[in-house]
C-alpha cells in the first residue's frame, strides 16, 4: 500500500483528520477535503490511485461527485462510505461505476484491503493521462488473433493452390498431362485468396488505426459494418452468424472509433456467453425522440444468466466514455438484449 | 492400378471449404480416396456412414471444434486414426488431444507430403488395430465354445 495516493473526501472535518493521519501511519499518501467542488479541482488537478468519498454531503453530493470523476477520469476507482439509513444511495453508486462502498465507522483494515483490490485491478494511467487500460488491450489482443487466424487460413489456401498447381504440372506422375485449363482455372482461384486476404488486411488497418483515435465524427453505420465483420469469427466459432441492421438514413455520433468498436464486442460476446444456443446476433441502431438507440440482440434459446458482472462494469465504462447510458443488459428482462442510448447532438464537454 | 480395398480412406474435415477442396485434389492425385466434410457435425455423420482409415480435422471449426469431434468419436470409433491440424498449435490443446486418443496434430501449413506419410503410418495402426479388435473377437469365441 505505500506511495498509493488516496483522495479522501468527507464533510466531517475530524473524521477526514483522522483518517488521514491513520493512512499516512500505514504508508499512503493520502490527501483529504471537505467539499465536492474541492476534490473535483483536485482530480482535474493532480494524479489519485483512488478516491474515497462519502455518500451524502451537502450541495454537491457523492452520487454527482462520482458522475464528475467517471466523465473525467474513468479508470480512476472510487469507494463509497455510507452511513445507516444510505446503503441504497451506496448501490446506486457502485451501478454508476464506484468499485465498492463500505459502511461507518470505518474498519480501517478493511477499507485497506478495499483499496487494495480496487486499485490492483483498475485500468493505470499512463504519464501523458492516455489511459493504459488492462480491457482495451485485451480486446485489441483478441481481435488481432482473429486476424492471424483469418490471415493464415488464406495463406494456407493459397499454399494448397500453388502446391496443386505443382502436382498438375506434372511433378507428380497421378497428374493428368492436358492441365492447361486448369490450371488457369486455379490461377484464378489464387487471384481470389488474394483479395480475400486484401480485405481482410484492409478491415484490420481500419480497426487498428482506430485505437489513436481521438473522438470524431462517425458514420455509425461504417461502424456497425466494420464491428460485424470484425466479429464475424467469434461469433461463427460459437455456431451463431453475426448480421448489421440499421436504417438507410446515415447518422453520426462523435466518439472515439475504437470504443465504439469495443462496446459493440463486449455487447456480442455478453449475448454470446448469455444464450448459449444462438443463432443469429444482431447489431445495429435506431433513431430516437431522446438518442440513437444502439444495440446488440440476439435470436436462439436463451440458457441461464451467466456472471456478468465483470463484463457489465466494463459496457457501463465504455457507454460512459461513449457519454451515453446502458439501458438494458441480459437478465434485467431482457433475456438477449444489450442496449446503449447516445445522445443524438453534439456530446457535453 | 490399387485395388479399392487397399486404398487409404481419408475423411478431412475443415471449414475453409477451398482449402479442404484443394487438399482433398491433392490427396485424390496421390491415389488416396478422399471425402470432405465443411464441420463437425457432417463429419461424424460421415463416419457412422462409411468406414474411413484416417481422419484428418481441423482445430477451430465453428459450432463444433476438432477436439469436440476427436472426444465423440474415440468411443464410437476406436479404431479410426485421427490426425489434428491446427493453426496455431498450444501445448494445453496438443496434450489434451494425445491424451484423448489422437494418432497426431499437425500444424498448418503441413506439406502435402509429410501429411501424406503421416496418413499412411496412421493407417498401418488402423490395420493393426483392426486387427487386434478381430484376433480378440476370435479368441473370445474359441474360449467361448471351449475349443
Amino acid at each position: 500500500m505505500t506511495g498509493l495516493r488516496v483522495l479522501f473526501v468527507d464533510d466531517e472535518q475530524e473524521l477526514v483528520a483522522t483518517i488521514l493521519e491513520r493512512l499516512r501511519l500505514r504508508g499512503v499518501d493520502a490527501t483529504g477535503v471537505t467539499e465536492a467542488k474541492e476534490a473535483v479541482e483536485l482530480i482535474r488537478r493532480e494524479r489519485f490511485d483512488i478516491v474515497v468519498l462519502d455518500v451524502k454531503m451537502p450541495g454537491l453530493g457523492g452520487l454527482e461527485l462520482l458522475r464528475i470523476i467517471k466523465k473525467e477520469k474513468p479508470s480512476l476507482p472510487v469507494i463509497f462510505l455510507t452511513g445507516y439509513g444510505s446503503e441504497k444511495e451506496a448501490e446506486e453508486g457502485c451501478r454508476a461505476g464506484a468499485r465498492d462502498y463500505l459502511m461507518k465507522p470505518i474498519d480501517l483494515d478493511r477499507l485497506l484491503e478495499l483499496m487494495r483490490t480496487a486499485t490492483s485491478d483498475a485500468p493505470a494511467e499512463s504519464e501523458n493521462g492516455a489511459p493504459e487500460d488492462p480491457g482495451a488491450l485485451a480486446f485489441f489482443a483478441r481481435i488481432v488473433a482473429d486476424f492471424d487466424h483469418d490471415v493464415t487460413n488464406v495463406l494456407n489456401t493459397i499454399n494448397e493452390l500453388v502446391g496443386l498447381q505443382k502436382d498438375m504440372i506434372g511433378q507428380h506422375p497421378g497428374a493428368s498431362p492436358a492441365a492447361g485449363e486448369r490450371l488457369g482455372v486455379l490461377v484464378d482461384r489464387v487471384a481470389n485468396q488474394v483479395r480475400r486476404g486484401v480485405e481482410i488486411v484492409r478491415r484490420m488497418s481500419r480497426f487498428a488505426h482506430s485505437v489513436e483515435g481521438a473522438e470524431a465524427s462517425l458514420d455509425l453505420g461504417e461502424a456497425v459494418d466494420g464491428l460485424v465483420a470484425l466479429a464475424a469469427r467469434r461469433v461463427r466459432l460459437a455456431g451463431a452468424r453475426v448480421e448489421a441492421a440499421h436504417p438507410a438514413e446515415a447518422v453520426t455520433v462523435r466518439a472515439s472509433p475504437f470504443v465504439l468498436y469495443e462496446a459493440l464486442y463486449r455487447g456480442v460476446e455478453a449475448c454470446l456467453e448469455a444464450a448459449p444456443k444462438l443463432t443469429t446476433i444482431t447489431v445495429g441502431y435506431e433513431r430516437q425522440r431522446d438518442g440513437i438507440l444502439l444495440f446488440v440482440r440476439s435470436e436462439g434459446e436463451s440458457g441461464p444468466r451467466p456472471p456478468l458482472r465483470p463484463r457489465e462494469d466494463r459496457l457501463r465504462l465504455l457507454a460512459d466514455r461513449l457519454h451515453g447510458s446502458i439501458v438494458a443488459l441480459p437478465g434485467e428482462g431482457h433475456a438477449n438484449r444489450i442496449e446503449l442510448l447516445l445522445p443524438a447532438g453534439e456530446p457535453p464537454r | 492400378m490399387t485395388h479399392a480395398m487397399t486404398t487409404d480412406r481419408l475423411l478431412l474435415v475443415d471449414d475453409d471449404v477451398e482449402f479442404v477442396e484443394t487438399m482433398a485434389e491433392r490427396m485424390r492425385i496421390r491415389g488416396l480416396q478422399v471425402d470432405v466434410a465443411l464441420d463437425g457435425p457432417s463429419a461424424l455423420k460421415r463416419v457412422a456412414e462409411k468406414d474411413y482409415d484416417v481422419m484428418v480435422l481441423d482445430v477451430a471449426m465453428p459450432g463444433m471444434s476438432g477436439v469436440e469431434v476427436l472426444r465423440r468419436l474415440r468411443q464410437s470409433q476406436p479404431s479410426l486414426q485421427i490426425i489434428l491440424l491446427t493453426g496455431c498449435a498450444t501445448v494445453p490443446i496438443a496434450v489434451e488431444v494425445v491424451k484423448l486418443g489422437a494418432f497426431d496434430i499437425l500444424e498448418k501449413p503441413a506439406d502435402v507430403d509429410a501429411l501424406l506419410q503421416r496418413i499412411r503410418e496412421a493407417r498401418l495402426r488402423r490395420l493393426a488395430a483392426v486387427e487386434k479388435e478381430s484376433q480378440e473377437r476370435i479368441d473370445d469365441i474359441l474360449r467361448r465354445r471351449g475349443w
